[in-house]
């Protein structure tokens, strides 16, 4: 996998109610129990890499 | 057919409608709306290009503006800006992993780092919830996003 740097500042400052609705959907979507937990994982963890997302 | 994992008990219809109006009060509608119709146009989503944002005096786009987004690199109708926006839409619609520095480079000379924050913000809830109501309806499923 290859690591990118960050293209903008991760401080870098958004629209605050856009951010909180985008935490509080990926909050509702983990909630979620119809999947079992290691697919959700191993899904996660994809899309994770895919994204190259650190969090 | 109901979707049981979108009950509203789950709260991830709920959060996922909210996201997207976040997503539509964030960027600038002329932007968010080309990236919307290009990201429609993409994925074949029918129900999204049949649609138009309002504005404060009719649609966002001119429907001439529209029916020119699929050739939005030589048309006159897009500025550079609107380029810029529409060449990341494409990659990131066609390989998310693809997007290229430059590419995010002349966006940010366009929109700043914030605008450009929030335009991929508004861009993943777009794309994504056409994605999902694309992927209900192949299912047979009732799309209510």
């Amino acid at each position: 996998m290859t690591v990118r740097s960050h293209r903008i500042p991760p401080t870098t400052p958004g629209a605050v109610p856009l951010r909180r609705a985008l935490r509080d959907w990926q909050a509702a979507v983990v909630r979620l129990d119809a999947v079992d937990p290691v697919t959700t994982e191993l899904v996660r963890l994809r899309c994770a890499s895919h994204h190259d997302c650190r969090t | 057919m109901r979707v049981p994992v979108l009950d509203e008990a789950s709260g991830v219809a709920s959060a996922l409608a909210d996201n997207h109006a976040a997503a539509l009060a964030a960027v600038e509608p002329r932007l968010l709306e080309i990236a919307r119709l290009r990201i429609a146009q993409l994925l074949g989503h029918l129900d999204e290009l049949s649609c138009r944002t309002p504005g404060p005096a009719g649609p966002v786009l001119e429907e001439d503006t529209v029916t020119a987004l699929s050739s939005w690199p030589s048309s006159d109708r897009f500025d550079d800006r609107d380029r810029a926006v529409l060449a990341f839409v494409e990659q990131y619609v066609l390989d998310v992993a693809t997007v290229t520095d430059e590419q995010i480079a002349t966006l940010v000379e366009h929109l700043g780092a914030s605008g450009v924050s929030d335009l991929v913000h508004g861009v993943l809830v777009v794309e994504q919830r056409m994605r999902l109501t694309l992927a209900w309806q192949r299912l047979g499923l009732e799309a209510t996003a």
